[in-house]
């Protein structure tokens, strides 16, 4: 990273940690599009890439606090970003390993219901019990309950931001375990 | 939502937060609040009625120079390493480990130059010694455990094995002032060796203490908050 750009978001962060957020936006606008370069020349594959981008930019607003505005950003980010691209790798190879033992599962292919035939109620049923209870409450309200977010966010005593969030992270996780096993098949 | 919009939800989000402060700076703290636990915590179990002497004596000393040594390294690896930062040198990780090997190696080199004599002494008071150094080190693991949860460590493991490593060294220490076993074989079994598998099961540790960092959203399918 040229040390004028990382001065400049190194000077954005300070700001952000005290409170300002439109330094803060520009800084998460700048850095996704380092992360994403970084991350795509690893990955190569532009969903990935914004699955590690999007973990990247959650664990840099989670430990924002820990940046030492006297050292280097891009070193700090590119920390966060290279550990964050390890334990999603890590991840996706825990999920392959056991989609493939599911796979192997004999019921599979003894069941008359068309659906449960071609696996996709299983799948489902199984990436809906994948996410966490806060995700699935957050879903399940939105979703099937037809809250607003607002709603939901009374209901469940969570802030809007992260009604959104649960979301987010909930819709995102049901599309890459419902992805996976469509690839296979 | 796409990452835009991600953006924007953090961005909503953000407010003022209180920095951590430097490595070096958290690093003294505990240090000074794990010698104060270990130290009232030792004189309150009572310390081995020739300390005085061993005070005097090059050897002691030097073997808890040693420990001293691993503690001092381990704590500053354990802090350094809390925080997210490219381009950690090789010795960060190396020094903790070769402290504890030449600390290991100075009673080695005193008991191959000593006389062999009865085992018996060497291999008894084992498990008191073990209750001991557990004792003295819980509370330093505790405090420091807290500390750097609160920062971001990335490389769990390694934070987790400098954390058990620094506060046992300490706690060792601190077995050394209450203990009269002197053998070489004796603090070999029953001081170092528990020593080494504290830092080894803090290693073990680390992935799933650190992981457990409360965080605002739940960032894995399945993690809860």
């Amino acid at each position: 990273m040229e040390p004028h750009v990382d001065q400049r978001l190194a000077a954005w962060m300070k700001q952000a940690q005290d409170g300002d957020r439109e330094a803060y936006e520009r800084l998460l606008i700048e850095v996704t599009a380092l992360v994403r370069r970084f991350v795509g020349a690893r990955l190569g594959h532009a969903g990935w890439t914004d699955d590690v981008v999007q973990e990247t930019l959650f664990s840099i607003h989670r430990d924002r606090h820990t940046y030492d505005p006297s050292r280097s950003f891009g070193s700090w980010m590119y920390a966060i970003a290279r550990h964050r691209l390890i334990d999603w790798t890590r991840k996706r190879r825990r999920v392959l390993a056991h989609e493939e033992l599911r796979e192997e599962a004999p019921e599979r292919a003894s069941s008359s219901d068309p659906l449960l035939e071609h696996g996709a109620l299983e799948r489902v049923r199984r990436a809906w019990l994948g996410l966490s209870s806060q995700q699935r409450e957050v879903i399940q309200q939105l979703e099937l309950d037809g809250l607003s977010v607002r709603e939901v966010a009374q209901a469940t005593r969570l802030s809007e931001s992260s009604v959104k969030v649960s979301a987010h992270r909930g819709y995102k996780a049901l599309r890459k375990l419902l992805s996976i096993g469509t690839d296979e098949d | 939502m796409k990452t835009e919009a991600l953006i924007q939800a953090l961005v909503a989000d953000v407010r003022p937060v209180r920095r951590l402060p430097r490595a070096r700076q958290r690093c003294v703290n505990w240090l000074g609040l794990g010698a104060v636990l270990v130290v009232a915590s030792a004189s309150a179990l009572g310390l081995r009625p020739d300390l005085a002497a061993k005070a005097q004596d090059v050897v002691f000393l030097g073997e808890n120079a040693a420990l001293l040594l691993v503690c001092l390294l381990a704590a500053r690896g354990a802090f350094q390493l809390s925080v997210p930062e490219e381009a950690r040198s090789a010795s960060t990780y190396a020094q903790p480990l070769l402290a504890l090997g030449l600390a290991a190696g100075l009673v080695v080199l005193r008991g191959h130059s000593a006389t062999v004599g009865t085992l018996e002494p060497e291999l008894s008071h084992g498990l008191s010694c073990i209750q001991r150094s557990a004792g003295l080190g819980a509370l330093p693991v505790l405090a420091g455990w807290a500390m750097l949860r609160r920062a971001a460590p990335l490389q769990q493991r390694w934070v987790g094995l400098f954390l058990f490593l620094s506060a046992f060294s300490l706690a060792t220490i601190g077995t050394q002032v209450l203990c009269n076993a002197d053998g070489a074989l004796h603090l070999l079994l029953w001081h170092y060796l528990p020593l080494l598998l504290a830092g080894l099961a803090g290693a073990a540790l680390g992935e799933v203490a650190f992981r457990k960092r409360a965080s605002p959203w739940p960032l894995r399918p399945g993690a809860t908050r």
